[in-house]
């Protein structure tokens, strides 16, 4: 096969995987603009009246608005333990960090279902069930590892004689590390925080196992999904969707401009 | 660059106290079962310009990274200026520091760059620019504080921290193959700026590399190392001239072996012999030591030693020719010849009569 028929496959097998994986959503957007109180497609009228209700009423708004603060401070706690836990394991090169390394990022491998279901039985011994701290937690375990993977390889191509010259040139520690270690991983750190924030944002089992009564935003839709079926939910969908390609697009921008600045680093170096 | 900058930045940089005398007494560096450095002892004077040369694993680098504090010793003291810093953090040490890999901060632009010692040094905003400003003119970059480093040429970054670290007037200066990721034009003009830059603040510096030519152009002295052992401490004529031994003669130079003995008051060599040197003994075995530049083409031999062969490849170096000569008795022989006018030059396959001067040879033993 010629090198041009070879492209034009690909590009039309690239098109089809795309298709493939939005295709929920070729649904779910018209469904959200709906008028009709019912799921029905293709649409008969369109509305933002679904979108109103999600923001006016108190059990979605509520959820939405809960999710988002969860969400927020699973990625400060992921953030602050995974950096630290990078730099651990990068930098301070422990006895068996590969070990380590393998644990602390075993809940992106371990089936989501496996650990929610050991934090039940944990959390329910502990009594400390349907409390927001508990979710909290719970969400930060699952969260954790991509802040570690992500600033931990950020922190295997950082040339680590920049921090060598911030000592000898008269930096403690502490100000080494804030000042020339921090910054050089800035990108990769809001690339993690981005991953750390969606991975809460998202969860459902987690949270169905844990949360009790507390109705996060995922949860909300599920619990609809249960008793009625109305276009809330579709709107609901929507904006976590939106919500998600913003975070992800500003993480994969970070994280972009991160390597480029690392390889003209390089190239002349 | 603005004149008048540049004269700024040498009068504002001129004012420190000179270079600090360093000691390493006795260091050792292990590293399991293996000795990265063994028993490593040297003085140097304030002021001094003293190259570590060696291939990679001898230990230099190992001895200026205990020197800056990155490594501590297994044994031994390090001192700067008489006073022991060998439990000293590295920030508080107090020298400045190049990098083979530059080392500039991303993040910050150059101004905030050469300016960062003496940040960490309190210095006030507008102090620190204004003397990061004369430290960028000194070394030919005035104006150009506002750059990112990856907006600078190699050689750019390079001047960026030199700049960085004599900027709070160190009385030593460290270099870490500072040249070592810059074409060979560009470390010739770069070897002169960092001895002109060293004759104007005159901090003692230490510079580490495995280029001889850098480490003969530059340097006051130079401490030959291999596999963590110093093999020769001496001036560059003296390290050419008189080898201690035959890693020195290979490592530093160019050196062809002859294999000799002295017997009955002659040395005799493979090829001939000659007059006995005065402070060889009788008995003696061991090689002698020739430069490619000791050799010269004769067309008949006469009282001095000579050996024979014929031409090899012959590379033109300009001034000079560098041909490898295929001697009957003694091997191969590189032999380097100072083009004279009108005379015919080495010619491939040509017979080859070599005299040499045993006066200028050095004598290895073993």
């Amino acid at each position: 096969m010629s090198p041009r028929v070879v492209r034009i496959a690909l590009a039309l097998w690239f098109c089809a995987v795309v298709f493939f994986l939005l295709f929920p959503l070729v649904f779910l957007i018209p469904l959200s603009f709906n008028e009709s109180e019912i799921l029905s497609f293709p649409p008969s009228a369109w509305s933002l009246r679904w979108y109103r209700v999600l923001f006016t009423d108190a059990s979605w708004s509520g959820a939405l608005w809960l999710s988002v603060k969860i969400g927020v401070l699973v990625t400060i706690l992921s953030v602050a333990i995974g950096t630290a836990s990078a730099l651990a394991i990068v930098r301070h090169r422990l006895p068996g960090s590969g070990l380590l390394y393998g644990l602390a990022i075993a809940p992106l491998i371990v089936p989501g279902i496996v650990i929610a279901l050991g934090m039940f039985m944990l959390f329910a011994r502990l009594k400390w069930l349907e409390s927001l701290t508990t979710l909290v937690l719970a969400h930060t375990v699952v969260a954790v590892p991509y802040v570690i993977v992500v600033v931990s390889a950020a922190l295997r191509n950082l040339d680590e004689t920049i921090e060598r010259a911030a000592r000898v040139l008269g930096a403690d520690p502490w100000r080494s590390f804030l000042l020339v270690t921090l910054p050089a991983l800035r990108p990769a750190i809001l690339a993690g925080a981005m991953f750390a924030f969606f991975a809460s944002f998202d969860d459902l089992i987690i949270t169905l196992f844990v949360s009790g009564a507390i109705e996060t935003l995922p949860l909300r839709i599920w619990n609809d999904l249960n008793l009625r079926l109305d276009p809330t939910v579709a709107a609901a969908a929507c904006v976590m969707v939106a919500m998600s390609m913003a975070g992800l697009g500003i993480a994969e921008i970070a994280r972009s401009a991160g390597l480029r600045r690392l390889r003209t680093e390089q190239a002349d170096g | 660059m603005h004149p008048s900058l540049a004269h700024r930045g040498a009068k504002g940089l001129q004012a420190s106290a000179g270079g600090a005398p360093i000691s390493f007494a006795g260091i050792t560096k292990r590293y399991g079962p293996v000795e990265a450095l063994r028993e490593f002892s040297l003085d140097i004077a304030g002021g001094e310009f003293v190259t570590f040369l060696g291939p990679s694993g001898s230990g230099k680098t190992t001895a200026l990274n205990i020197l800056a504090g990155f490594i501590e010793p297994s044994a031994g003291d390090v001192l700067i200026g008489g006073v022991s810093i060998t439990r000293l953090p590295t920030e508080k040490r107090n020298v400045g520091m190049v990098f083979q890999s530059y080392s500039l901060f991303p993040h910050m632009d150059v101004r905030d760059n050469v300016a960062f010692p003496l940040r960490m040094r309190g210095v006030p905003k507008a102090e620190r620019h204004a003397r990061a400003e004369q430290a960028l003119a000194m070394v030919r970059l005035a104006g150009f504080g506002g750059r990112k480093p990856h907006e600078l040429s190699g050689g750019q970054r390079q001047r960026v921290a030199c700049a960085r670290a004599i900027v709070f007037e160190p009385r030593v200066l460290l270099m870490d193959e500072p040249l070592g990721a810059l074409d060979l034009k560009l470390r010739e003009a770069m070897q002169d700026e960092i001895k002109e830059v060293q004759r104007r603040i005159g901090c003692t510096v230490i510079y580490v590399t495995h280029d001889q030519g850098e480490a003969l152009a530059m340097s006051d002295r130079i401490v030959v190392m291999s596999e963590g052992r110093i093999e020769q401490i001496g001036s560059p004529a003296a390290v050419y001239d008189s080898p201690s031994n035959a890693f020195v003669a290979q490592f530093v130079g160019e050196t062809n072996f002859l294999p000799a003995k002295l017997a009955g008051g002659r040395l005799t060599f493979a090829g001939g012999d000659g007059p006995a040197p005065a402070r060889l003994p009788e008995g003696w075995r061991g090689r002698v030591a020739l430069r490619p530049e000791h050799f010269t083409r004769v067309a008949e031999a006469g009282a001095m030693p000579v050996l024979a062969g014929r031409i090899g490849d012959v590379a033109f170096h300009g001034g000079s020719y560098r041909y490898v000569v295929e001697t009957e008795k003694a091997g191969r022989v590189i032999v380097q010849e100072q083009r004279r006018h009108g005379a015919d030059g080495p010619v491939v396959g040509a017979p080859v009569t070599l005299r040499f001067s045993l006066e200028r040879a050095a004598f290895l033993d073993g």
